[in-house]
């Protein structure tokens, strides 16, 4: 065979798998849309097309062999779907789920050889098909916030359940953080540990994710702003909230900072009195939680 | 001369190790001969899975069997991926690495699927020359799996037994001899399962997959979700008898059951070897019998989707 034959074949193997995957990929429940799709793949195709590439079996037609693995394709990722976000599939009932999930799929095919990773764009896709995205701020309905905000925690859960840790390391003690003089801990640089994820929410969905993670079925709460920690302590994947004053601490706590420059960048967005000796409180009550990593 | 197993160790009897037995063998460390794990579950962790796989591997033969390497993609190799999957057999000791016979995407895009491939000699160079490019990456011989398929190409020119032999041989690779999926496909495409067992260079098969499936009336579903039917029993002492013996591994992914009743299904190989003994199962001689009721259209999946998520207690 010449190298343009061969050429030519190996392209007959690209074409073949590019349309299978245009149909396969199509959307959920839309037989009579692999057609379309094979069209939308950049090659005209009807069924007869397809059926010129797939062999029939004695009980299938070459479509209906395709239609197969198209129907496994969503029943697997939404199986996924279902399995990262279960309070939110509590929270929406599973048609209502299991359209955002699809429609998520549609705009973000997935691209990582982990299914770990299938749904790291779903509460930014949330966020932005959300029915009022382009209403101003103020104009907005809240209730899709309360959809990406818990979307946006069981990722975290699932990311900090997985990802990397500080299992076996020595951290910072609150004991310790007592005794510092008060020049040193002003002048201390405290770094919070990498499994920590920070939060503002415009619904209280640590207390209904920690609910119906118990296997209770919490009632859709009323929007109240609510301030998270997702960390991980032993393996264990741990939610605390936090006031709007902690939060805002946490925030500046980022290693380079000392913590007298925190605390004065903290200030302003404080509903109580930050003293040193309150973010002293605090810290030594996070590093016994296990949120700091370094000082 | 190719020794058998390629010259891998005859690891006896394993079972795939899954999330929601983590804490089970843990705790009671059972006497499990070996495990085969998921290694797209692994090669990212740096939470629980990862400690317990490591944990595990002090104790255990472990074996790795990838899902996302896309042997028949026309898309480039992954170096990054095989980078990360060279990296995780060193630090468990992986007795040898295996994936499938299949594509999962191209353009980028991963299906999660184990997609078909054109049985034919111009799919066939392509796929000995990814093996060899992997295999020289990997530095050790790859092992590769015969999937389930749910449709066959009209281009086709050779059967699956025919591909998988030369593939073994012109790249010089195992074979993982799944002889569930060998089932599966025989109904789906009307071919002899024995003539399949028997035309499979023996000495290849490093290992062999056993598992559960779904009859949906019109085909037959590689669902791993029961126990091993009695045709697939009596495949696996025809694949089994073929070789001088050969690790066996029980995949179960969806209903999965406690784990000492995966491993006495398992451990039912042993009796099928030693007494020839007929297990009573579900499942009759599917060949010649009246097709039963098809599923609803609720999934009968192909390949659960292997996702870890379970929290350890």
């Amino acid at each position: 065979m010449s190298t343009g034959e061969q050429d030519e074949r190996e392209m007959e193997l690209s074409r073949i798998q590019r349309m299978m995957q245009v149909v396969v990929t199509r959307p959920a429940g839309d037989l009579i849309g692999v057609s379309r799709g094979a069209e939308r793949g950049g090659r005209a195709a009807s069924i007869e097309m397809l059926e010129e590439v797939v062999s029939p079996s004695s009980t299938l037609s070459g479509l209906e062999r395709l239609a197969i693995y198209h129907r496994s394709y969503h029943a697997r990722l939404l199986e996924c779907f279902q399995a990262m976000f279960p309070a939110l599939l509590q929270a929406l009932g599973e048609d209502l789920f299991n359209r955002f999930a699809l429609d998520y799929l549609q705009a973000h095919p997935p691209r990582s050889y982990t299914l770990s990773q299938l749904a790291d764009a779903f509460p930014e896709h949330l966020a932005g098909t959300r029915p009022d995205a382009d209403a101003a701020l103020a104009d907005r309905e809240s209730w899709p916030d309360f959809i990406i905000n818990l979307a946006a925690l069981e990722l975290a859960f699932m990311q900090v359940y997985d990802g990397p840790g500080v299992e076996g390391r020595q951290l910072p003690s609150g004991r310790h953080i007592l005794a510092l003089p008060l020049g040193t801990l002003l002048d201390a640089r405290p770094a919070l540990v990498p499994c920590l994820r920070l939060f503002a929410f415009r619904y209280p969905v640590s207390a209904y994710l920690s609910a119906a993670r118990r296997g209770e079925r919490p009632a859709l709460p009323m929007p109240k702003d609510n301030f998270a920690v997702v960390t991980r302590r032993d393996y264990r994947v741990v939610i605390y909230e936090v006031s709007r004053s902690e939060y805002a601490l946490l925030h500046n706590l980022d290693g380079r900072r000392t913590m007298g420059q925190a605390l004065r960048r903290s200030e302003p967005t404080c509903d109580c009195a930050l003293t040193a000796e309150t973010g002293r409180g605090w810290l030594c009550d996070w590093a016994d939680k296990g949120l700091l990593e370094s000082l | 001369m190719t020794r058998p197993r390629m010259g891998l160790p005859d690891l006896g009897f394993g079972v795939g190790l899954r999330s929601v037995h983590f804490d089970y063998i843990l705790s009671r460390q059972p006497q499990v001969d070996w495990f085969e794990i998921i290694s797209e579950n692994f090669m990212d962790s740096g939470g629980w899975p990862r400690h317990v796989l490591e944990r595990i591997a002090e104790r255990y033969p472990l074996v790795m069997h990838g899902v996302s390497l896309s042997i028949g993609s026309t898309d480039p190799l992954d170096f990054a991926y095989l980078g990360k999957l060279k990296q995780l057999a060193q630090v468990i000791g992986a007795r040898w690495i295996s994936d499938h016979l299949c594509w999962t995407g191209v353009q980028g895009q991963n299906t999660h699927d184990l997609l078909p491939l054109p049985l034919n000699d111009e799919t066939l160079r392509h796929v000995v020359g990814r093996v060899r490019v992997v295999q020289d990456f990997l530095e050790q011989p790859l092992v590769l799996e015969n999937p389930s398929s749910y449709l066959t190409f009209r281009s086709d020119t050779l059967n699956e037994w025919e591909f998988i032999t030369a593939l073994a041989e012109e790249a010089d690779c195992g074979l993982l001899l799944d002889v569930n999926n060998v089932y599966v496909s025989s109904v789906n495409h009307g071919f002899d399962a024995f003539e399949y067992i028997e035309s499979v260079p023996p000495e290849r098969v490093v290992q062999i997959h056993l598992a559960g499936h779904t009859d949906c009336g019109t085909h037959i579903v590689d669902t791993h979700d029961g126990q091993v039917t009695d045709d697939v029993w009596e495949l696996y002492r025809l694949a089994y008898s073929r070789t001088a013996g050969v690790s066996t591994l029980l995949e179960w992914d969806s209903k999965i059951p406690s784990f000492p009743d995966l491993h006495a299904e398992v451990l039912k190989a042993r009796n099928h070897l030693t007494e020839g003994a007929r297990t009573p199962t579900e499942s009759s001689d599917r060949r010649g019998a009246p097709l039963p009721t098809p599923l609803q259209e609720s999934f009968a999946g192909a390949h659960p989707p292997h996702l870890i998520l379970t929290e350890h207690s």
